[in-house]
């Protein structure tokens, strides 16, 4: 396949072992890789798109065992693939979506894994808006069908985002649904207020590029943020710790 | 150990962790748990004036 200057391409691979001396009960393992496709027209920078595969495996470890060799959470192999496409509209609207389907397999035994299909697919559809000066806002209507138990969950998202500074925007938002648009995360546990921070790197990436500090004109047409960085916190999170 | 290396239009980096626990149960036994963590990303884009794609997803949380 072909690259042209609008396809950006990412990759990522996670892997962990954990060996115990009490044997292969107590072990655990986790594989994530991630390939990505990211489309940004040089001549049209109001479209971007990214279709992303994931394979996901998770053994969780014996701290997550319950009784009776189970999990407290999932055994799962995942094949995921994801499309995400926004479009500025104007100056200050953008429009986004968002499709995912999970092949998804998962055990609750570790010992003799006994894998059962859970496909599911996640919908989402998301306007922004900046407005003022440091202010941008988002709202965003989501879907997860899980055909394998005929389960239909819809709901909605807002946040509001405040920019600190140049690179650093954070903000606060509620989530209505209880699942989560990753499709490798199977706990409904999302619904309530949560925090995020996401930081724009593309200063470091012009340097990079250019081979000098400068920033590109083309950089200079838009500012974009990124989430090369982000940090979620979610309140009901840590009140149950 | 992290390291990362970054060429006109490529970006490469990756991350070794190694962590081994020894825990005194209590019968005074030791348990042995060795864990290895791997972490790669890279990124290639053909136009190195190009910035980043602005990732459309996660979307939100």
């Amino acid at each position: 396949m072909q690259l042209t200057p609008d396809w950006r391409l990412i990759g990522k691979l996670d892997h962990s072992v954990s060996d115990s001396s009490l044997g292969e009960f107590y072990a655990g393992g986790y594989t994530e890789a991630v390939v990505g496709y990211a489309y940004r027209p040089v001549r049209n920078d109001r479209l971007n798109a990214l279709v992303k595969y994931t394979y996901f495996y998770n053994v969780p470890t014996t701290g997550q065992v319950g009784l009776q060799n189970t999990a407290a959470e999932f055994l799962q192999k995942s094949h995921i693939a994801a499309l995400d496409v926004n479009y500025d509209l104007t100056a200050n609207w953008s429009l986004g979506s968002k499709y995912a389907y999970r092949m998804g397999q998962e055990s609750l035994d570790r010992v003799n894994p006994s894998f059962f299909d859970n496909p599911a697919q996640l919908a989402v559809l998301r306007v922004d808006w900046r407005f003022l000066k440091e202010w941008d806002g988002l709202a965003e209507v989501r879907t997860l069908n899980l055909p394998d138990i005929n389960q239909r969950r819809r709901g909605a998202l807002a946040a509001i985002y405040r920019h600190i500074s140049k690179n650093l925007k954070a903000g606060v938002g509620y989530n209505f649904t209880d699942f989560s648009d990753d499709l490798t995360n199977l706990k409904y546990n999302h619904k309530g207020v949560f925090l995020n921070l996401i930081g724009l790197c593309d200063g470091r990436l012009a340097s990079l590029g250019s081979g000098h500090a400068g920033v590109q004109p083309l950089f200079r047409r838009k500012m974009y943020w990124y989430q090369d960085f982000s940090v979620h916190f979610r309140f009901l999170r840590l009140l149950s710790i | 150990m992290r390291m990362g290396y970054g060429l006109t239009k490529m970006q490469f980096s990756s991350a070794i962790e190694y962590r081994r626990d020894n825990a005194e149960q209590l019968d005074r036994t030791h348990t042995e748990t060795t864990t290895w963590l791997f972490r790669n990303n890279f990124k290639f884009a053909t136009d190195a004036r190009l910035a980043p794609y602005r990732q459309a997803g996660p979307l939100g949380q």
